[in-house]
Order: structure tokens, then sequence, then C-alpha cells
């Protein structure tokens, strides 16, 4: 009697214990719901449509006023593909990009192997060589053209004092596209380091000491060792320094503006004056440029998450 | 000797890598007619602060400091509160999809900013905020690398800790605050400092959605300094100094943070 009545009273603390823990679930999903809805909204309006806002206009016309003015097909795509323009553009780009990752690359492994070294001070050259970062583009940029600047400008008074004659860093088209490119690799010089350093410093003493062990010297271990270790951050800063400089704007629009005769315009500088330089909006035509640029990241982004992926969990 | 060479050839790399950071902060500081006379002009003897004044009258530079202490604000408070909302719900609400909704924020990443901007300039411009301080916050308030980088943090919390906690009567915002933020402050630090050194750095964005100088931000407002005054050099780098001079102070007093926070990002 009283067996059976405990085994009842058992039964439906437990039932009610299983309904509440339901509830409980189902209250804790609306929760993570609700939460989940801000971060959301933001993507969907400012990440997801636009991309397929700028789609759809690639595919416009535009009026006079930089407005969309019918569906035209790919009319854009076939004008910036059949324009000599743009085909300079591009390449410029691609040297654009190949030289600031090359440029991060050689001077950020230059910088960073001797830091690994164990030599005294090594922490204050740490904070000195990485302080670059604290720079933003627009600082740098306006820095850079002060010291590029023709006459006074520091470089060039140097360059005069010992002899030499004025070099027109920003304004000739044999020179500007080089100084963006080196104020660029300085700009992301101090990041590089970081992250290097960090790989460097993640590689395990005791395989290196087995390499001093049998015999192997500094170079010989830097060589076999080390930099093999470190190949995923080289790599991830080769794709992300890629996708970094194929963005780059800042240092365009104040350095060079572009010019001189285009020697400076990118691709997405081109972007910034089809649809908002002087006397030119054509939003229809920069929203193609758009299209190609978002294919370019995403194909590089597509290479990191596959080849990163599978080197980082091995 | 092998030691003396690394010390020369670091010493050399500290010199040209620092050197322009040393011509901001020392050619804020001295005169224009001193900076011009070359290389004498980068030994700090003639110090005054008449550069930064005369910057100051050139643009309203301490309005657009305001502008862009606001927007830094607003955006990181806004990024680092709505990343930390969605990395709980992904990590802890047992949802369904989590996958998906994985892959979308992995796809978010894949998306330039510079080819959504033609499209986000119309909507702001549509919503009537062109030339306002929040049309330049308003797209970045919510960044998929914050809430990744909260999830990892996350992920190393028990979960049956925090179900028992909510079972024992703490509500969600409770359980947050003081159970599992004080756990991850080393995430919570460098997130709120990296957004906080991207929000404060913007430029492309700020210079299309502002166009009166009493609502650019001090960025755009320096590059125009330069542009207007080429030829003042030590009022140019007065404006760089006053902008990098913020960024430089927070790093310096959270170095180890920002490091951490940085490398996490690049070897999520």
């Amino acid at each position: 009697m009283s067996a059976s009545i405990t085994a009842e009273r058992r039964v439906a603390v437990a039932s009610r214990r299983v309904s509440s823990t339901q509830s409980w679930l189902r209250s804790d999903r609306r929760v993570g719901v609700a939460l989940l809805v801000p971060a959301f909204a933001v993507f969907a309006v400012f990440v997801f449509y636009p991309l397929g806002k700028v789609i759809w206009l690639s595919m416009q016309g535009t009026d006079i006023f930089g407005q969309a003015a019918g569906f035209v097909g790919a009319k854009n795509f076939v004008t910036i593909f059949t324009d000599p323009q743009f085909g300079a553009t591009m390449l410029r780009t691609g040297a654009f990009c190949l030289a600031v990752v090359a440029g991060r690359i050689v001077l950020g492994l230059l910088i960073t192997i001797p830091l690994t070294t164990k030599l005294r001070g090594i922490p204050v050259f740490r904070a000195l060589l990485t302080s670059p970062m604290v720079v933003s583009v627009s600082a740098a940029s306006v820095a850079f053209a002060a010291m590029l600047a023709p006459g006074n400008g520091l470089v060039n008074s140097v360059i005069t004092r010992f002899g030499g004659s004025d070099i027109p860093f920003l304004t000739s088209t044999q020179w500007a596209f080089a100084s963006v490119i080196v104020v660029t690799v300085w700009g992301s010089i101090g990041f590089t380091v970081l992250l290097l350093l960090g790989a460097f410093g993640a590689i395990d003493n005791d395989v290196i000491e087995a390499a001093h062990l049998d015999g192997a010297g500094p170079l010989r271990t830097l060589w076999s060792i080390s930099l093999p270790l470190v190949t995923p951050t080289l790599f991830f800063v080769v794709v992300t320094g890629a996708v970094e400089a194929l963005t780059t704007f800042g240092q365009i629009q104040i350095l060079t503006g572009g010019g001189p005769a285009n020697s400076t315009t990118t691709l997405v500088y081109n972007i910034y004056q089809s649809a908002f330089g002087a006397g030119s909006a054509n939003f229809g035509l920069a929203a193609a440029l758009g299209v190609v640029l978002f294919l370019l990241v995403l194909a590089l982004s597509l290479v990191q998450f596959g080849v990163l992926e599978k080197r980082v969990n091995y | 000797m092998r030691s003396a060479l690394l010390y020369v050839w670091l010493v050399a790399a500290v010199i040209v890598v620092c050197f322009p950071l040393y011509y901001i902060l020392e050619g804020a500081l001295t005169p224009t007619a001193w900076l011009d006379q070359g290389l004498e002009g980068l030994v700090p003897i003639h110090l005054t602060l008449d550069n930064v004044i005369r910057a100051t009258q050139v643009i309203p530079l301490g309005r657009q400091f305001g502008n862009s202490l606001a927007v830094t604000v607003c955006q990181t408070v806004l990024q680092v509160a709505i990343g930390i909302a969605a990395a709980y719900a992904l990590v802890f609400c047992r949802l369904r999809g989590t996958r998906a909704l994985f892959l979308v924020l992995l796809s978010s990443m894949m998306i330039p900013a510079e080819t959504t901007l033609i499209a986000n300039y119309l909507t702001i411009s549509s919503w009537h905020l062109i030339d306002t301080v929040p049309a330049v916050f308003l797209p970045f308030v919510a960044s998929a690398l914050s809430i990744f980088l909260f999830r990892q943090a996350f992920l190393s919390f028990p979960g049956e800790l925090r179900d028992a906690a909510l079972l024992d009567g703490a509500g969600h915002f409770r359980f947050i605050r003081s159970m599992l933020l004080p756990v991850v402050r080393p995430t919570l630090i460098s997130v709120t400092l990296v957004s906080a050194t991207a929000a404060w750095n913007g430029f492309f964005w700020p210079l299309l959605v502002t166009n009166s100088p009493d609502n650019r931000t001090v960025q755009v407002g320096i590059a125009q300094l330069s542009n207007a005054e080429a030829t003042d050099i030590g009022v140019v780098l007065a404006g760089a100094a006053m902008v990098t001079l913020p960024v430089l102070i927070v790093v310096l007093l959270a170095q180890r943070f920002l490091a951490g926070g940085i490398t996490a990002g690049a070897l999520k």
C-alpha cells in the first residue's frame, strides 16, 4: 500500500520534473533567438541586403543623377571588360597586392627572426617594432605626404643637400605607385611582426633543442624547422594581406588621389571614382566593379578557409 | 660577435620602422620654419604647442574629436553588447540550426565593405542620416569577428555550471554579468580594444557619409587639414599626432591584452 503510494508519487514528481525541464528548455530557446536578432538584423540590413542590392544595381543603367534607370543586363560588365583602362587598373591592382604582400612577408621575417633570439632588451625592441600599428591610415598618409613633398619635404631636402635633384615622389607616374606601396607596407608591418612573433613563439622549444643536439646550426634550424612550422601563419598573412591590399583606399585618396594619369588607381579607388567622383556619379558601373571586387575577395577567402582549416587542424 | 651584428640590425630596423612615428610626434611640437631646415629639423630643440593651436584654427578639430569619440563609444559598446548576446545564444541556448547560423556568419566575413558601401550609402541617405554621427557607426554595430572571439571564449565555460545557475533562479543577464564575463575578461578587453581602434581609425566610410566640417570625424579632418595646409608641415603633423596619441596611450596601457586578442583572431 505505502509502497505503491511512494511509487505513484515518484512518477508524479518525475513527470513534473520532465515537464518543467521541457518548459525551461523552451524558454531558453526563446531567449536565445531573441538574443540573436540584433546581430542578424544588422547583418541583414548592412551586409546581405546591400550585396543583393549591389548585384541588382550592377545590371541597371544610370540616369544623370546617378539613380538606377532600368534593367540593362550585362551592359555594365561589357563596358568594364572592353575598356582598356579597366585591364590596366586590374593589372595595377594585382601588382600592388603582390608588392605589398611580398614586402610584408620579407620585411616581417627579417624583423621578426632576430626578435626570437634570447638577446637582452628584446621586449623593448618588440614594443618599438610593433608600434606602427597605432598609426591610422589617415595619420600615416598625411605624415608621408609631408615627408615626400617636393622642395622642403624632408626626403627631398636631404637628397638635394647631398647633391641630388628633387624627386617628385607623389606627382610623377614613375614614382607615385611605388610611394603608395611603401606607405602601405609600412602601415602593415607592425601587425605582421605581431602575428609572426605569435607563430614563432608557439614553436615547441624541445624541437629546436633536438635540432641543435643533432648538430644543426642556427640558420639550418631556421630554414628546416622554424620556417616550415610557421607556414600556416605565413599563409594567413599572404591571404588576409592580399585582401587588405585589394581594399586599400585611404593611402591612395590622401597621397595621390589615384593620379597622376591614373597611375595609382586601383579597383577600389575606381569604385569610389565611379560612384562618388566629381561629376561622374554612375552607381551602375560602380556596382559592377563592386561585384568584381566581391568575387576576388570571395575566391581568396575560400582559399583561406580551405587550406588553413586543413593545416591548422592537422 | 653574432649578437653585436643582431643588435646593429635591430637598431637599424627600429630607426626605419619607428621614424615616421617619431617624425609625427616631434614635428607636431616643432615650428614649421625649423622643420623646413631638413635634417636639423629632426632635432627637437624648439618645442612649442603653436602647431596644435593653429591646427584647431584651420579646422574644427575639437568638434571633430568629439564626433570621433561619439562614433568610437557607440560603435564599440554596441559591437561588444551585440557580440556577447549573439555568442551567448549560439553557445548556451541549445538552438537548432546553429551550424547554419554559423555559416551565415562566416559568409558575411567574405563580403568586402568596399562592395556593399554603395548600397549602404543609398540606405543611409534614404534614412536622411547623411552628415550625421549615427551614419558613421550604424553599419558596423555588429561584427562577425567579435561574435567569433566571444564564442571561442564562451565555449570553454562549462555548460552544466550555467544550467545550475539558471535553475537556481539567476536570470540570463545576471549569469552573463556576474559569472560568464569575469571568466572571459581577457577576451572582453581585447575585443573592446580592437573594435575601438578600428572605429577610431575609420576613414573611407566616414569620408563618404559626412560632408560638413563640423560633422566630419577627426581622421577625415586631418586629411583635409593636410590638403589645405600642405606647406605648413608642423600643422599637418600636429593633426596626425592628435589622432595617434589616444591610440598610442591605450595600446601602451593594455599591450598584453591587445596582442593576445589579435592573434586569437588570426588563429581562430
